[in-house]
């Protein structure tokens, strides 16, 4: 007896041996995310990559584009760690394109032959951003993986893609952005009679206007063939003459792009941080210089408004300009100008700031101050180059001015917006409201030569990109004319980041000996 | 005369009692007969004998395996006691086996490695594993940054993994033990240690190393690297009240600093001329706070010239006592601060009491054990004590039926762990990297001001990439780890029929951990910087298991023996973690989470995971055979299939088999020889099978929010698309010697393990639009050898020397990595600017990486033509190698009367590290060697004014075109360049050999004859014992004293050191009795 319930207990210990892979799937579920997703919120976290990298401002427009570009002076080379910046440019950029070539093959997935139209919107609106993404990272780097990048999610042979030459990608965006503007239906019915498939609930940079999207690819169309005007003239004109010419949608005027903190609900605490941490940004010389007729320290000289919303006085109450280029006499910079604790007390920046800094509510507002995308100003400056040197349409100096005037004006009142709009803006230096927008203006009309009209174009445009610097970047390169001390820019892109080197080794080398090392000194396409 | 004459020709009868000279208790089973007959008897549980019909002219002989055997002449007496001394050459004997099987060990074709409890007990080391340092062939431990209670990074015959755990399978009496690595990574953070640290060294009886594939053969995936097997003690029949008594208290005392100069204090390389002053209008000294500029030396920038060293440089005025201004403000000498890096450590020591209860009937034995230990470590703050009750049992539920339980409790409490590495708050770094050498430690006294809020130093602290509030942080900011585990053992065995047993186990490890974080507001009013987490972990696993075992000898009436077995064990793992944590405090002093400005604000973020699982099924069943032929020719035929939860469907059951083989050529050919007594002939052919973590398989988006609205993001690694487990197949032969009546024993073993199909993460570039891919490639290889040797010097009762030595060697080789052959990291110190574990095809495991010189074609390296700079590889390139050439220990022992001295000498041979800490010190001028062109030892240079002092140096290399440089430059570009995580920079000069011979251990022991205890009437055994552990190194190549044995982190990434501890000593005073 005993025997027997001795061997039923050591068979019962037998009984989960029975069934040896049951629940495993169960078990083994992720427990942290989801396998389901849409269209919808992945075309949403492309919109949100839109925002500044925080190490991207850090190490590359703090540490290197602000003193290149002579937007601003670099008291002291605190880090020089560019590639941590440039890791994280290549990184957000890449990982979105992968979120990208998603969206798009679930669109193809959905694509309805009963009504073959009913995507474009969507496919529009992917289009535009992918070219705005890779502009950005094209321009600043040249030359990259294009059309076989992000793509790893689809097959082992994409692990490591090949470089693209940014004439390529270049030719296609443009292509893209062509179909884009096209192909946008302002209508909600399809020429066959069905509804396009809309994802307006996630579009959050334009919440579902078609037309703003419409807009907005052409205004990209205008900025990038005006920016390889120098290599491909005919294309470039060819589209520029194309969107005045049949007088198409573009943002201008009072319209802007921008990631509004706010109206998105993030908080754009990434500017703050890399002012904060960085603390040796300045007004230099160069800037100040444009902006004002004389150095008087006590501000007397700006006659540009925006001169005041840039930047604010040192701890002595006093407008001082780091000089652009510093010798051994150099007073060394300090203070912390930046600090929080100048929410509490604005005054206090320190003994030893006692250079202008940055205006600390431009960069310390989280919520209504915007990263900026592309401005309505922007457009009358393209077009006011493209009347000044002919490109795409007669030469025409008086409507080149005329634009000049207009764009001049739009920057202004933008930036005075922006000012207004501010919750936390509570100081302002009183001769911020002295100054008058038309001084700056009309200052072309006093102008007799052309080419000076022109440089004064590229000034302003160049200070309109104030917040801009990978714009005023790719101004400056291609221009050579922006406002300058000591010799012409040199640093013409960023090295790829050591990750490239590291895990694509031969197609970064292979490009790496292509355009004969990768170094700063080494021009993109569209340079001269 | 008449007496004798009766005693002559009388009959006597003897009685006493036989001991261990080990613990002094009795020891049971020990024949004991008269020398030259037959006529014999054995000692009972209690050691006790009793012998009738001795005459007093006889001998009686003591014989017992595993001790000396002893002889004493009857005479007159009629009780004789005596004491046997253990036999350190034990050839033959039991051991144990995977799943606790015990077996001759003559029986194995594979290798393992007994330790007796006493030994590991009795070394008093930080925990079981580092006990084993030195005592192990084959067997490599290490401590992550030298930190107490940290983790313990245990290797057994080389790394057969990539990138996953190393680690062998420890099991406490059947239960496989949780031991997680505290901390891997290399960089940074706190090390509350693994599991392993809360195993009791008083309860264990004995432990067994099974290395290799084949001895593990049966524990499966979980085993494939080895096995560490924890038997706790049993309680025994014994004389008096069955209560022993020890006690054991050790001071530990951080003695081995990094040296450095005491000469000059803190400065930048601000100019080439002589370091001095800044003064203020009045001529006052003041404080050097700028270590960079924009103008230095060349009008260059300094991070330009020297890259972007810490603010601990001490490149500034000799400390000859001036007077200074300090940073705060205070007029202070500035003197010479020789002890500084002394100020955050101080003597630490630990206290245990152990009292076990053991006793038995024919029912059975029962031990209870209590253990409570309190430990002081040289870290302030940072204490932890242990309580422990275990009990262990046999019992007899019929003569057919056994039971064994075995269950500890552990209740371990921390507070804080030492933050390490790059930690934003590791005094170790800020040693090394952010205070200088005129350093005088004010923080200490004034981190707090005088209302009790956190002295913010006026906004001027001067030294960089450390916390200005590091002592603030060191006592407000506190974090406390109180754990709660029990491990349970019950199992049940059945005699069937004489033939035929059964057992089955349930084994349970359960650990749940809190863990509460507060840190103590700066502010008066009790908001600022206030903070509090709580998060609480579970784990739990079940291991069952059941095995039936079929015997037949003599089959078919031949000489074969047959033994088959049936089994399987069914394992659950299931982890739970929740965590809470305060934001921006709205209530002053009020530590609860809800203590929140905003609640809407909650980020979530992997990082920020509020509750983590880690579930896992694995199901096994398993067979083996042993088959024996006239106890001299033994094999071993094992198969396992494991089901495992983390793979996908159609790759997660495989099989994997064994076969191992052991010949006694001593028995086969009838050697009968004192010169060879012994020799065995194994070998074994093993495959196992390894699964993966759970959670790899689903194609998973991450969902966010912007705009108030869903996003989905991609997981930035590529999921797997057909994932199987990995493979590892290994070959060991091997031979065992008894040579001069088995005092002098060899034993010799060789093998090659190759690791397949290795599941790992390989990093892609960005540019594919994932950051890593879990792939199922890669080939990993290790082959070594392993030797021992032990020595019987003088064998007499009175006096026993013995000596041991072991040897290994392994080598490890990157065969493949699959398809893409990406090199793949294991940890870096500057991220991709500076050194790195990596590994890459066709290199060895263990491989340091990182930017070398460029070499002309004569050898040198180039230098700049103004003989300033290197020229440095575009890449990085392979560096050193960290693997070892050997490691080894030697053991010897000497007992005379009740005294046991035995000491542990414990070797690392060859092997490069990364020493960071030196390439720093170098630097930023701490180190001795800089002083050499300071103190005008240099050779004449002229600085930018002017001025000639003999401070150049010239560099060792060429130009481009090959001619020697022969420039003179300033000493700063001989020292400065080579180190900081800002721009590449050359990491060669940082690598060193680092070989070293320590004297791991001294130990004394003294056992008070049996004859004076009994005559207390208290004590049935006494002993006491000091042991000096870590004592000092006979010598170590790294230079300064840098801590040898503290590379960074426990994880696979080893070969660098960065802001290690001082090395430390620790001598232990011990005593046991029982009663």
């Amino acid at each position: 007896m005993k025997n027997k319930i001795l061997l039923v207990t050591m068979l019962a210990m037998l009984v989960p041996f029975a069934a040896c892979k049951k629940d495993f799937d169960e078990l083994n579920k992720n427990p942290y995310a989801t396998t389901i997703t849409s269209i919808g919120p992945l075309f949403n976290t492309v919109t949100a990559s839109l925002r500044l990298g925080w190490n991207e401002q850090f190490y590359v427009h703090n540490e290197v584009l602000y003193p290149q570009t002579q937007l601003a002076a670099l008291t002291s080379q605190s880090w020089s760690n560019l590639s941590i910046g440039t890791e994280e440019v290549w990184t957000e950029y890449y990982v979105t394109l992968a979120h990208i070539r998603d969206i798009e093959r679930r669109l193809d997935a959905i694509d309805d032959p009963a009504h073959p139209d009913s995507l474009d919107n969507v496919r529009a609106m992917v289009k535009i951003l992918l070219a705005y993404k890779t502009f950005r990272v094209t321009d600043l780097f040249g030359d990259m993986p294009f059309f076989g990048a992000g793509r790893g999610y689809e097959g082992t042979e994409f692990l490591h893609p090949a470089y693209d030459s940014q004439e390529d990608i270049y030719v296609f965006l443009l292509d893209e952005l062509k179909w884009a503007s096209e192909h946008i239906s302002l209508t909600n019915e399809t020429s066959t009679g069905g509804t396009f498939f809309s994802i307006a609930a996630y579009d959050k940079l334009f919440d579902g206007q078609m037309l703003r999207w419409k807009k907005f690819a052409n205004s990209l169309r205008l900025r990038h063939a005006m920016r390889m005007a120098e290599k491909r003239p005919e294309l470039a004109a060819e589209i520029i003459s194309e969107i005045i010419g049949n007088n198409l949608p573009v943002i201008k005027g009072a319209e802007n792009v921008v990631m509004m903190p706010r109206a998105q609900s993030w908080l754009r605490e990434s500017t703050n941080w890399s002012f904060r941490e960085h603390k040796n940004l300045r007004m230099g010389t160069t800037i100040r210089d444009a902006m004002s007729v004389n150095d008087s320290i006590n501000g007397s000289g700006f006659y540009d408004p925006r001169a005041f919303l840039f930047f604010e006085t040192n701890n002595a109450g006093n407008w001082v300009a780091f000089p652009q280029i510093p010798d051994a006499n150099t007073p060394s910079a300090g203070g912390i100008p930046y600090g929080l604790h100048r929410d509490l007390n604005y005054t206090i920046k320190g003994t030893g700031n006692i250079y202008s800094p940055f205006n600390y509510y431009l960069i310390r507002d989280e919520n209504d101050i915007p990263e900026i995308i592309l401005t309505g100003a922007e457009y009358h400056f393209i077009l006011s180059e493209a009347y000044f040197r002919g490109i795409g349409m007669a030469q025409n100096a008086n409507e080149a001015a005329a634009e000049y005037f207009t764009g001049v004006i739009a920057s202004m009142d933008f930036w005075g917006q922006l000012h207004d709009n501010s919750a936390i803006w509570l100081y302002t230096s009183p001769l911020y409201e002295q100054a008058n927008k038309y001084d700056a203006a009309n200052k072309i009309f006093s102008l007799e030569n052309d080419e000076e009209k022109l440089d004064l174009l590229y000034a302003q445009r160049w200070l309109d990109a104030f917040r801009q610097p990978w714009e005023a970047f790719s101004l400056v390169r291609r221009t050579n004319r922006t406002p300058r001390e000591g010799d012409p820019i040199s640093f013409f892109r960023l090295p790829y980041p050591p990750s490239e080197s590291e895990h694509n080794n031969a197609n970064w080398s292979a490009q790496s000996a292509a355009m004969g090392g990768d170094m700063s000194t080494v021009k993109v396409w569209w340079m001269e | 005369m008449l007496g004798v004459s009766i005693l002559n020709g009388q009959e006597l009868t003897v009685s006493g009692r036989v001991t261990s000279a080990d613990d002094g208790l009795g020891i049971p089973g020990v024949s004991v007969y008269v020398k030259g007959t037959f006529s014999g008897t054995i000692t009972d549980v209690e050691g006790l004998y009793t012998l009738a019909g001795v005459a007093p002219a006889d001998t009686l002989v003591f014989k017992f395996m595993g001790f000396f055997t002893a002889t004493e002449k009857v005479g007159a007496r009629s009780q004789i006691s005596v004491v046997l001394t253990p036999e350190a050459v034990n050839i033959e004997g039991v051991v144990v086996t995977a799943l606790g099987i015990k077996r001759e060990k003559r029986e194995i074709g594979y290798t393992t490695q007994s330790f007796e409890g006493a030994t590991l007990e009795k070394s008093n080391s930080a925990n079981v594993l580092s006990a084993l340092s030195g005592r192990s062939a084959g067997v490599q431990i290490s401590s992550a940054d030298g930190v107490e209670g940290g983790t313990t990074r245990i290797v057994i015959r080389g790394n057969n993994n990539l990138t996953t755990d190393n680690q062998p399978l420890i099991v406490v009496d059947g239960v496989p033990l949780e031991n997680q690595p505290g901390l891997t990574d290399i960089g940074r953070g706190q090390d509350w240690g693994s599991a392993i640290n809360n195993i009791n060294q008083a309860d264990i009886a004995e432990m067994n190393i099974l290395k290799g594939p084949t001895a593990s053969a049966l524990y499966g995936s979980k085993g494939a690297n080895g096995v560490v097997l924890i038997t706790t003690k049993r309680g025994k029949k014994q004389k008096g009240i069955g209560i022993s008594y020890s006690y054991n208290y050790k001071i530990i005392n951080p003695y081995r600093y990094r040296s450095v100069q005491n000469v000059y204090g803190a400065g930048g390389p601000l100019t080439l001329s002589e370091p001095q002053f800044q003064q203020d209008s009045t001529g006052t000294f003041l404080y050097p706070t700028a270590t960079h500029t924009n103008n230095g030396p060349f009008d260059k920038p300094t991070s330009e010239l020297f890259g972007y060293y810490g603010s601990s440089v001490s490149w500034g005025p000799e400390m000859k006592g001036q007077m200074v201004k300090w940073w705060d403000g205070k007029m202070r000498p500035w003197s010479p601060q020789p002890d500084n890096l002394k100020s955050y450590f101080g003597d630490g020591n630990s206290s245990s009491h152990n009292v076990a209860f053991s006793g038995g009937s024919d029912m059975g034995t029962v031990r209870v054990s209590f253990t409570r230990t309190d430990h002081t470590p040289i870290i302030p703050n940072s204490n932890y004590d242990q309580t422990t009750v275990n009990l262990g049992s046999n019992i007899n539920i019929s003569e057919k039926l056994k039971a064994d339980v075995a269950v500890s409790y552990i209740n371990y409490n921390r507070l804080n762990s030492p933050n390490i590495g790059e930690s934003y708050s590791s005094f170790s770094k800020a040693s090394l990297y952010s205070w200088p050498r005129s350093w005088k430690g004010i923080e200490a006294a004034n981190y707090a001001n005088p209302d009790g809020s956190r002295n913010d130093w006026g906004g001027n602290y001067p030294f960089e990439y450390i916390s200005p509030y590091n002592w603030w942080e060191f006592y407000n900011n506190n974090t406390a780890l109180s754990r709660d585990k029990l491990i349970g053992s019950f199992g049940l065995s059945w005699s069937i029929t004489p033939w035929l047993t059964a057992s089955g186990r349930l084994g349970l490890d359960l650990t749940t951990d809190q863990r509460e974080t507060r840190n103590n507001p700066a502010d008066i009013a009790g908001i600022l910087d206030g903070y509090y987490e709580n998060e609480l972990s579970r784990l739990k696993t079940f291991n069952n298991d059941f095995l039936i075992t079929a015997y037949r000898d003599e089959l078919f009436g031949s000489k074969l023996g047959a033994k088959l077995s049936v089994g399987g064990t069914q394992y659950q793992r299931r982890y739970y973690r929740t965590r809470a944590k305060s934001g921006k405090w709205i209530d002053p002093w009020l530590f609860i989470s809800s203590n929140f400005e905003d609640p809407e604000q909650i980020i979530y973020s992997s990082g920020n995971r509020r509750e983590e699982r880690n579930d896992k099924d694995i199901n096994s069943m398993y067979a083996f055979l042993n088959l024996s032929y006239d106890n001299y020719l033994f094999a071993e035929i094992t198969g396992r299939n494991d089901w495992s939860s983390t793979l996908p469907p159609g790759n997660n059951s495989y099989f994997y088999p064994s076969l191992s083989m052991s010949f006694i050529a001593t028995e086969a050919f009838g050697i009968k020889s004192h010169l060879l007594s012994f020799w065995k002939i194994k070998g074994s052919l093993a495959k196992a099978a390894t699964d993966t973590q759970p959670y790899q398989l689903d194609y998973v988006y991450y969902s966010g929010l912007f705009g108030n609205t869903q996003t989905s993001s991609l997981d930035r690694t590529i999921p797997p698309l057909d994932l199987a487990p990995q493979e590892a197949k290994s070959f060991e032969i091997g031979t065992t010697l008894g040579l001069f009546d088995e005092h002098l024993s060899l034993d010799f073993t060789w093998y090659h393990i190759m690791s397949d199909n290795q599941i790992l993460t390989l990093p892609v570039p960005a540019s594919s639009g994932a950051t890593g891919t879990v792939i199922n490639n890669g080939e990993l290889e290790n082959s070594g050898f392993e030797f021992i040797m032990n020595l019987v010097v003088l064998n007499r009762a009175s006096l026993v020397i013995e000596t041991g030595l072991n040897f290994s060697r392994n080598r490890n080789y990157v065969v493949s990595l699959g398809s893409s052959s990406e090199p793949l990291e294991l940890g870096n110190i500057w991220g991709l600017n500076g050194p790195a574990i990596a590994v890459r095809e066709g290199d060895e495991y263990g491989t340091i990486v990182g930017y070398d010189y460029v070499y002309h074609e004569n050898g040198q390296p180039i230098l700049s033509d103004d003989g300033t700079t290197y020229k440095i590889t575009d890449n990085r390139v392979p560096i050193g190698n960290a693997s070892p050439d050997f490691i080894g220990g030697w053991t010897t022992r000497f007992i005379y009367k009740g005294f046991t001295l035995s000491t542990l000498v414990d070797t690392k041979w060859g092997g490069d590290i990364y020493c960071g800490s030196q390439v720093i010190a170098m630097q930023t001028g701490q180190a001795p060697e800089t002083l050499l062109e300071r103190q005008g030892g240099g050779l004449p240079y002229t600085d930018e004014e002017g001025v000639t002092r003999n401070v150049g140096v010239v560099l060792p290399g060429v130009y481009e075109d090959g001619t020697p440089n022969d420039k003179v430059v300033h000493y700063y570009f001989k020292y400065m360049p080579n180190a900081g995580g800002w721009g590449k920079v050359i990491s060669k000069p940082g690598i060193m050999d680092n070989t070293w011979v320590k004297m791991r251990e001294i130990a004394l022991s003294y056992n008070v004859p049996v004859k004076v205890v009994e005559k207390t009437k208290i004590f049935q055994s006494l002993s006491v014992n000091v042991v000096g552990r870590d004592l000092f190194y006979f010598y170590s190549s790294l230079p300064n004293k840098i801590n040898p044995e503290g590379l960074m982190g426990s994880g696979n990434a080893q070969g660098l050191e960065w802001a290690s501890y001082p090395g430390s000593r620790s001598v232990s005073f011990g005593i046991t009795a029982s009663f």
